[in-house]
């Protein structure tokens, strides 16, 4: 930029913003379909969160839910402990073959899987 | 013959030529069966016993896949057995039997074993279900196992394929599945490697004797599902949550208080026997939401959402 081209410093703030807005006012709106666009691809772009996050958001947006919660939560523990402490029946006709509902130990069931070349010999 | 008459016949014959493809085209789609059909011979099983050996393969995204090796034996009227195959010895895993009444759960190497009573689905409910969770058609399947089949995919609304079925043409039998994740990859491919068909395995196998100093363990708590996939069992518990697992892919279910249930997710409701479940997707998979008595259940995981449906279905509103 040269020197004559340059803004003087001691131009009045007022007429600055008033040259400001005229140049605003006088530059093409924006087409409309572009601006749509625009906005799509930003929506697209914003991390979106996942169905459980969404889900636990709205269980934690009620302050009386965490009492809800708490209360379901400290009665399930209790029926819990009541099952584990009572003598387990080899099978339950209500809720099915129940020997014991905690502690679950878990057995090394990822030891059943091997390596695999993933492929498929068949022609289907 | 004249010149006029020679054009002639060439423009007919490139005509029939033209048509030809076309033709056979309308020929070989009159001759697909009807998709529903299929489904349902496969959902019932073949009228005779059959034996085989099963691949099941598990894609995990930016892992190595992952495989296992069952021993399938079955008999009509819902007998069945499935025996998974560790190591090069090829001894027995965990051994899975259903004979139509009770369900059984055996790992002689971990002295373990669970049992109960099945919740069985028929064949029409199992239509019914799938029918409505996603569209079906059908296709040529080629050859698997050595045998002929029709491919069947169940495409969700909006068009993806979710699972591909592939039935034998001649018994129904289904020889092989593929399921798949939202953006199209292969999540776990199941297929018959060596197939006899008929056969009549002895009927001794369908019976579950646990070893001598095995000892009973969970397998279905109280208030959540009472059905899980054959090979899945109950891996984690507590009050508002657990977990089943084959050891590769992963359900789980939580459970809320119905005052506080879900709002704002993407979804789509569907009902079964007067049931609402919604379904909710991400790129992670699906997930299952459905209101039982006072609880909100939620199921997602490694199935696709027919299977995490009939899971969600087999929870009882009995407390």
């Amino acid at each position: 930029m040269s020197d004559e081209e340059r803004m003087p410093d001691d131009l009045d703030p007022r007429l600055l913003r008033a040259m400001k807005a005229a140049l605003i006012a006088s530059a093409p709106p924006m087409p409309s379909d572009l601006k749509a666009e625009l906005k799509r691809m930003a929506r697209a772009r914003a991390p979106r969160p996942s169905w459980l996050e969404l889900l636990r958001q709205s269980l934690s947006a009620r302050p009386w839910a965490y009492g809800a919660g708490a209360a379901f939560a400290a009665a399930g523990l209790m029926i819990m402990l009541r099952l584990s402490s009572a003598p387990s029946p080899a099978t339950d006709p209500v809720t099915g073959p129940v020997a014991r509902v905690v502690p679950v130990s878990a057995p090394p069931l990822a030891d059943l899987w091997t390596d695999d070349d993933g492929g498929d010999e068949d022609e289907g | 013959m004249t010149v006029e008459m020679k054009m002639k016949a060439e423009l007919l014959l490139s005509l029939m030529i033209l048509a030809m493809p076309a033709a056979a085209r309308s020929r070989a789609r009159r001759s697909l069966p009807a998709p529903e059909a299929l489904v349902l011979k496969a959902l019932a099983g073949p009228a005779t016993g059959y034996t085989g050996l099963m691949r099941v393969q598990m894609f995990r995204p930016g892992g190595k896949p992952k495989g296992v090796t069952v021993a399938v034996a079955a008999l009509p009227g819902g007998r069945v057995r499935r025996e998974t195959k560790m190591g090069r010895r090829k001894t027995a895993g965990l051994i899975c039997v259903r004979d139509g009444r009770t369900a059984s759960l055996s790992w002689p190497a971990q002295k373990r074993s669970w049992s109960g009573p099945d919740r069985i689905e028929s064949p029409e409910a199992g239509l019914a279900r799938l029918s409505a969770l996603y569209e079906l058609a059908v296709s040529t399947g080629g050859l698997v196992a050595k045998h002929t089949t029709w491919r069947v995919n169940l495409s969700v609304p909006g068009g993806r394929v979710r699972r591909s079925l592939w039935v034998d043409r001649a018994s129904g039998l289904l020889l092989k599945s593929e399921n798949y994740r939202p953006d199209g990859t292969l999540a776990r491919r199941e297929r018959f490697m060596k197939l006899a068909l008929p056969s009549d395995p002895d009927a001794s196998v369908f019976r579950m004797e646990p070893a001598a100093g095995t000892h009973p363990a969970a397998s279905f708590v109280p208030g959540f599902p009472r059905w899980a996939p054959d090979g899945f069992m109950l891996v984690e518990a507590s009050s508002s949550r657990v977990r089943y697992s084959d050891g590769a892919a992963n359900v789980t279910v939580e459970v809320f208080p119905a005052q506080a249930g879900p709002r704002g997710t993407n979804s789509r409701t569907v009902k079964f026997a007067g049931r609402e479940l919604k379904i909710a997707e991400d790129k992670e998979g699906y997930a299952i939401v459905t209101l039982v008595g006072s609880r909100f259940y939620v199921f997602f995981g490694d199935l696709p959402e027919d299977e995490l449906v009939r899971m969600a279905l087999s929870v009882e509103d009995g407390r």
